[in-house]
């Protein structure tokens, strides 16, 4: 199967597909394919118009669909419909309007059922030569508009985009058409404009050998040039008025310049009502010995706009023109071309669009002429004057008159085009108007000739700078130097790809004569060596800006290096002839190998060490650690039961033996002595204040320690009086009174009292010392106890005859010391404590104070000694000796151990850090 | 307005106290004395308070089912039956004697016996934490106390019993428990003036 390449990517794909199945562009466009290019002389090609349907708007299809339903509606008289030319007007046939060509786009209607519809009929007509008869009717579907311009080619015509407010205004309302008859609406700006090609000097500028080309004339491009052409072929002057009185005058105008050969006066009329730019055009094309030229010019035209060039020996051309320009334009140069049509015609109308093909077409058939004129009589008079460039050697005049009425603008590109005697004036059209060239084309190369200023007071700059054939490039400032060819355009944002090849084919189907001969030949020449490539050709100044920014940067493309000469230059797609362009994606090779960059941490020995052991370290704090369960037999248990056990042994057994067996020590204590004396200096029945200040955890030690002195106490018939300073205290009094005391036969009441619970601590000791029956106003038995004989005399603490404290805490006997003394006035205190609060108290024994102390169960013992009367003290001497002994045994052996083992730990823990 | 009140009372008060022993004169003399009385009436309603909040703090806790609460109901039935016994019979009554000598005696001399064994094996093991030159003093005036404060079983060691001993009590005990006496009134002293200045304010506020 045969292949094509895709102009995007580049890939080959099947022959029938329509769409590239790599990159979804379309391989087919839809208009004309863009490997076509319309030479100058080439048949026009057959197209269907079928094919523009899609590329057309949606509104304009819903006209023409309408338009199709007034077919058999006449167009009203004196009003050009925007429709279209009436098809009577159209070349080679009467004047009567065609009931179809109310709509502009008629002929595209009327042309798919056609057989070679391929060129509208307007622009059948607007080549001034007559069609084949068999293309008559297809082409007789001139839009109305057209065919009133032909109409009025000998009218003031003006150019809506030429012309003056007021004039425009004059010609066209807001519900007029766009374009009225030539007969009846002359605008004035296009009287303007054939005024101004009068007066323009364009026929001075142009250096026409034909006094009756005006210098735009030589300026036109082919397109206009062959409107003219086509207008005022010899055999249709008739028609070419009646064509120009239909259509509106700009158009008509341009009817009557083209066909007519006899009407050189019309060329020069059409010229004089076309602006110059617009005269210049016809002036170029319609000149005899230009015919050369026309080819030429055509030649060098896009190929949308080349169809109208050429002269009326090409009618060969037409028909390959024609088949190249879409349906709606084929039909006008079908109309225009006839059989003998140059092969420049077709060729241009190769090049040109299908809607201006027609119009070279339509040009230089000779025996078109008078289609031509008819045509012209519809169509513009810028586009008669087009008409009229190419069919008619004679019709030389009617560029001049075209050249007259052009725009200063266009009258000063055209004038800068090649002149159609030149010949070798092969001006270049701009890359915009060249269209999309086949391959291998050179369309970025093109250099664009600006065409040469007629009237550069009204030319406009852009088409001034149009390049021609005979002045350089370089020259002057193009004014379309700031044009991107289309080859370099980017596609427009808002047009998809297919719908951009399509646009591109249709421009490039037809490229009008004036544009032909702007165009320089080697438009279709090879990119090569094309002046793109050139930048004296293309300054970058030249372009605007925003395109500059788009193009590549020769340092930065030429940096990523081309592996070959030939692999610079884009061939292919929309960005053919580029050099240093970045290559697409799949095509894409990295100039640069990637650095390579090794994934191996670079790390030391003492690094890595250092990391293995990290990782050891988190690893083993992830690794499960054996629990030690405790043995159930502690050391520490088993030392503390040995201890219990001991002592309870021997602290308990030797209360069993009758005798004790610990010997008596022969010392005894200073104040213990002094307790006994100072008991033995009371007199007798003297009251005696007993405090039970202790808790009855300590009440063994404190009976054993407090019975001999109370013994002794009693002995001496002492009237006790308790007082307790805790809350226990008054029970305990009790009960160390009748476990110790019993032999006494003491009685509450008689002999002692209770007082009870003392509150307050310091404070309650304080007010008891100032105040005691105050302090204490208990009641026995109903009666005051301060009034008993207990506790007769005493008011006052210094009523008592000794005070003695019994004390297990050292808080409390120094609070009875520090609140008592001053109230005792020089009574005895008495301390009996327990042997733990005994250092502490001994300050007060040795500033006197204390009168007498006796401290724990050695001083009970030996106080029982020294009065000879054994008591608890004497008991528990066996037990107490004993548990001292396994006390002071088990300290010693234990803390022997403990240093041994101590000092084993420290060696082993320094061993270890060693 | 009330932490003022408080405030002034206490200084006022406190200052009524101190005066009256600097000054000889009766009204200070009989104020004082009056203060302190309600001072030692005040001081039994505070026992009274504190039996009332133990009372209150138990028996909330029997009421919430908390961890132990027996132990509270048990606490909160023997109370109250004390009581009951001691306004009923009085405190001489000897059933009540029984009571006391019964469970209270022994409990706390149960207590205190443990007390002993754990004093004991703590100064065994005293070495093994702490081995420094104060802990073996200490560990040596504590055994040579204990060994001198009665004649050993078998005999009497008479430098222990009657040179050391005493020595260590007179001198080395009797020196420290004198700078400790000084320093307790010393502070002593200092708290009762800040309390006067009202510096400090243990009754509460700031």
């Amino acid at each position: 199967m045969a292949e094509q390449r895709c102009p995007m990517c580049g890939k080959p794909n099947p022959e029938d597909l329509e769409v590239c199945q790599y990159c979804q562009a379309r391989l087919k466009p839809l208009t004309a394919p863009l490997g076509e290019t319309i030479r100058p002389g080439d048949e026009p090609t057959k197209k269907s118009t079928a094919e523009l349907e899609r590329v057309l708007p949606e509104w304009l299809r819903k006209a023409r669909n309408a338009d199709e339903d007034e077919v058999d509606q006449p167009p009203p008289t004196g009003e050009l419909p925007l429709g279209g030319a009436p098809p009577s007007s159209l070349p080679g046939q009467s004047a009567q309007p065609h009931p179809e060509t109310s709509d502009l786009l008629s002929g595209l209607t009327s042309q798919v059922n056609d057989e070679e519809d391929e060129i509208p009929e307007w622009l059948a007509n607007l080549r001034g030569s007559a069609p084949a008869s068999e293309k008559t009717e297809p082409e007789a579907e001139l839009p109305d508009w057209i065919s009133d311009v032909s109409a009025e080619a000998d009218s003031e015509i003006p150019l809506p985009f030429l012309g003056k407010p007021e004039e425009l205004s004059a010609g066209s309302g807001p519900e007029e058409p766009l374009f009225s008859t030539a007969e009846e609406e002359q605008s004035d700006w296009l009287s303007e404009l054939k005024t101004e090609a009068a007066l323009s000097g364009l026929e001075a500028d142009t250096g026409a050998e034909d006094a009756a080309h005006l210098p735009l004339g030589s300026e036109l491009p082919d397109w206009l040039g062959g409107l003219g052409a086509e207008g005022p072929a010899a055999g249709e002057t008739p028609a070419a008025p009646a064509l120009e009185g239909e259509l509106p005058d700009w158009l008509g105008g341009l009817g009557a310049e083209g066909p007519a050969a006899g009407e050189t006066p019309a060329a020069p009329a059409l010229e004089g009502e076309l602006p110059a730019w617009l005269g210049g055009l016809g002036a170029e094309g319609p000149a005899a010995g230009e015919t050369p030229a026309a080819p030429a010019l055509e030649g060098e035209l896009p190929d949308w706009l080349g169809a109208e060039g050429p002269a009326a020996e090409e009618t060969p051309a037409a028909p390959a023109l024609e088949g190249e320009l879409p349906d709606w334009l084929g039909g006008l140069g079908a109309e225009g071309p006839a059989a003998e049509e140059t092969p420049a015609a077709p060729a241009l109308e190769g090049e040109l669009p299908d809607w201006l093909g027609g119009l070279g077409a339509e040009g230089p058939a000779a025996e078109e002429t008078p289609a031509a004129p008819a045509l012209e009589g519809e169509l513009p008079d810028w586009l008669g004057g087009l008409g009229a460039e190419g069919p008619a050697a004679e019709e030389t005049p009617a560029a001049p008159a075209l050249e007259g009425e052009l725009p200063d603008w266009l009258a000063a590109a055209v004038g800068e085009l090649p002149s159609a005697e030149a010949g070798s004036s092969q001006t270049e059209l701009p890359d915009w108007l060249s269209g999309p060239q086949p391959e291998g084309a050179v369309v970025p190369g093109d250099e664009i000739q600006p065409p040469s200023p007629a009237e550069p007071q009204e030319i406009p700059d852009w088409l001034t700078s149009l390049p021609t054939a005979e002045t350089p490039v370089t020259e002057s400032p193009s004014p379309f130097a700031d044009l991107v060819p289309p080859a370099e355009m980017p596609p427009p944002a808002f047009v998809e790809e297919p719908a951009l090849d399509e646009m591109e084919a249709a421009f490039s189907a037809g490229v009008p004569d004036w544009l032909a001969s702007v165009a320089p030949e080697k438009s279709q020449a090879q990119a090569e060596d094309s002046a793109f490539v050139d930048e004296a050709a293309i300054a970058p100044g030249s372009l605007p800006s925003w395109v500059q920014a788009m193009r590549p940067v020769e340092a930065v493309v030429s940096e990523a290096g081309t592996d070959a000469a030939g692999e610079d230059m884009v061939t292919e797609g929309p960005l053919a002839g580029l050099r240093n362009v970045l290559p697409a994606g799949p095509v894409f090779v990295p100039t640069r190998k990637p650095q390579a960059f090794g994934l191996k941490l670079q790390a030391e020995e003492e690094q890595q060490a250092n990391a293995i052991l990290l990782q050891k370290m988190v690893e083993a704090e992830s690794e499960p650690k054996p629990l030690t369960s405790q043995p159930l037999l502690l050391s520490e248990r088993v030392l503390r039961w040995v201890l219990s056990v001991l002592l309870l042994l021997l602290v308990g057994l030797p209360l069993l033996a009758r005798k004790p067996f610990t010997p008596q020590s022969s010392l005894f204590p200073n104040e213990t002595l002094a307790t006994v004396q100072v008991v033995n200096a009371l007199p007798e029945n003297a009251p005696v204040l007993l405090v039970f200040d202790y808790d009855a955890g300590l009440s063994g030690e404190l009976e054993a320690t407090a019975a001999p002195l109370v013994d002794h106490l009693m002995l001496r018939g002492a009237r006790l009086v308790i007082v307790a300073t805790k809350p226990n205290g008054t029970l305990l009094a009790e009960r160390f009174l009748a476990r110790t005391q019993s032999q006494h036969h003491y009685q509450a009441g008689v002999h002692y009292i209770n007082l009870g619970y003392l509150p307050g601590g310091s404070a309650g000791i304080a007010g008891f010392a100032q105040n005691p029956d105050g302090a204490m106003p208990s009641v026995w038995q109903g009666q005051s106890v301060w009034q008993m004989p207990v506790l007769q005399g005493v008011k006052r603490l210094s009523d008592f005859e000794a005070v003695a404290v019994l004390s297990d805490n050292a808080e409390g006997a120094q609070a009875w010391v520090e609140q008592t003394v001053s109230w005792l006035e020089g009574k005895p205190l008495l301390l009996a404590v327990s042997a733990q609060v005994e250092p502490v108290l001994r300050p007060y024994v040795d500033a006197g104070q204390v009168k007498g102390l006796v401290g724990g169960l050695a001083g009970g013992s030996a106080y029982e000694t020294v009065n000879g009367r054994p008591g608890l003290a004497y008991h528990y001497r066996d037990s107490l000796s004993m548990g001292l002994f396994v006390s002071v045994i088990a300290l010693a052996l234990g803390a022997g151990w403990s240093l041994l083992s101590a000092w084993r730990s420290r060696r082993e823990q320094k061993a270890f850090e060693v | 307005m009330k932490r003022l009140l408080a405030t002034a009372f206490a200084i006022a008060f406190g200052l009524i106290v101190v005066l009256g022993y600097f000054i000889p004169l009766p009204l200070f003399a009989y104020l004082r004395q009056e203060i302190i009385l309600w001072s030692i009436i005040l001081a039994a309603f505070g026992v009274l308070v504190g039996v009332a909040n133990l009372l209150a703090v138990h028996l909330e806790k029997i009421r919430r089912r908390q961890s132990g609460y027996i132990y509270s109901l048990l606490l909160v039935l023997s109370l109250v039956i004390t009581a009951a016994f001691g306004f009923l019979l009085g405190p001489q009554n000897p059933g009540l004697r029984q009571a006391v000598e019964a469970v209270i005696v022994p409990v706390e001399a149960s207590l205190m016996a443990i007390l002993t064994i754990t004093l004991l094996y703590a100064c065994i093991r005293l070495f093994r934490r702490r081995l420094d030159v104060m802990t073996v003093i200490f560990l040596a005036t504590a055994w040579l106390i204990l060994l001198g404060t009665a004649p050993l079983p078998f005999a009497e060691i008479g430098v222990l019993n009657y040179l050391l001993r005493p020595w260590l009590i007179h001198v080395p005990a009797v020196a420290g428990a004198r700078g400790l006496l000084i320093g307790i009134a010393l502070g002593t002293l200092l708290t009762g003036l800040r309390i006067l200045l009202g510096a400090d304010r243990p009754y509460g506020g700031k």
